[in-house]
């Protein structure tokens, strides 16, 4: 993003990418409703895996499938969890977390930047898509009022109904 | 120095300028924004949709979360249809269909159980998602258009359910109740219009 320097691009960039931003959401969203120990379960993981994509898109190794799809897909899955309510695991939640990483990092390279640049877009990156789980779990998990409960699941309905209406555009080629 | 006629004139030639834009509405703002207002353009989807939350309050219990959780779910599957072009005959008349049943439910306060309600606005979401789904390949930015008219979606059941706050008292109900026969005219008109 022109005029705002690498680092703090690719701080937003987690925000500004819709796939991420739904992806990361829902899942912060189903952590969140899992409590603290799902929460101290997934974000190591979570961590590790998005430093080790990133660090594998910094070095031009991105995988040749799409990933917009496997992002949709799996914030549809998160977002229909959060709305069921369903009692994941926090050891499934810690699995989910390492995957959801992984493959935002990999998706997250640059493009013809020198390499300090690129350092700082990467590790802005990661600040990004790091504090964003960590926020919006955070408030997923604070909610106690039921009004304020159902408000998450409602918000899991919709994360899900907007991912899975862009996968029917894909499959329609 | 400007005598006062050209005052006038150049007063009046500025009422039609046109107004400066700003801000570029395209890419992810233009997709948001136009999904955002798609529900909202059309009447008889706002009707159906304030219907869906006012019914859900009028049922109470569950029904106030069940309702606005089901509908967009099931609202996605009838987008996936339109989106993939599957025929599905007489949208319209569902999208009709579903503001008239919906609004007699509020008007006569019926109260069916709870399986049978999510039931019933699941049907009419996938009329209301297909009308969506099929404008979502044209869309700028198509993520940001089915997020935007999702959210809309969900805003209008909130007006819904804000709106059925009235009937805690005697004559609150009876407004909700008369909102109800509205909606339920306003279905029986377009159901005309759709034939």
């Amino acid at each position: 993003m022109p005029g705002i320097g690498a680092f703090y691009g690719g701080i937003l960039h987690p925000v500004l990418v819709l796939p991420h931003l739904l992806a990361i959401m829902a899942f912060a969203l189903l952590v969140g409703q899992r409590g603290i120990r799902a929460m101290q379960f997934t974000y190591p993981p979570y961590l590790l895996a998005l430093a080790v994509g990133l660090t594998l898109a910094g070095f031009a190794l991105q995988p040749s499938m799409a990933t917009e799809p496997m992002l949709l897909v799996f914030a549809a899955l998160c977002g229909l969890l959060v709305a069921a309510q369903w009692p994941l695991s926090a050891s499934m939640c810690a699995v989910f977390g390492g995957l959801l990483g992984l493959i935002v990092g990999m998706d997250s390279g640059v493009d013809d930047m020198p390499r300090r640049e690129t350092f700082g877009a990467l590790l802005g990156c990661w600040l990004g898509a790091a504090l964003l789980l960590v926020i919006v779990a955070g408030v997923s998990e604070m909610v106690r009022i039921p009004w304020q409960r159902v408000g998450v699941r409602v918000i899991g309905s919709w994360i899900t109904a907007s991912a899975t209406l862009v996968l029917a555009l894909s499959f329609r080629g | 120095m400007l005598v006062p006629h050209k005052i006038l004139w150049l007063t009046l030639l500025m009422c039609f300028a046109a107004a400066a834009q700003a801000h570029e509405a395209d890419g992810l703002a233009g997709g948001f924004a136009s999904g955002f207002v798609h529900p909202l353009l059309g009447l008889d989807h706002v009707a159906a949709m304030v219907a869906v939350g006012l019914w859900g309050a009028v049922l109470g219990g569950h029904a106030v979360w069940l309702l606005p959780v089901v509908f967009p779910l099931v609202m996605a599957f009838g987008g996936a249809l339109g989106v993939l072009e599957v025929p599905l005959p007489s949208v319209e008349v569902g999208i009709a269909l579903s503001a008239l049943v919906l609004g007699i439910m509020v008007l006569f306060s019926v109260r069916p159980p709870l399986w049978f309600a999510a039931l019933l606005v699941g049907i009419f979401a996938v009329f209301h998602g297909y009308a969506h789904g099929a404008e979502l390949p044209d869309a700028t930015s198509p993520l940001a258009f089915s997020l935007g008219f999702v959210i809309a979606t969900g805003l209008l059941h909130l007006c819904g359910i804000a709106l059925s706050l009235l009937s805690r008292w005697r004559a609150g109900n009876l407004v909700v109740r008369a909102g109800g026969g509205l909606i339920a005219l306003a279905g029986a008109l377009f159901l005309l219009r759709a034939f």
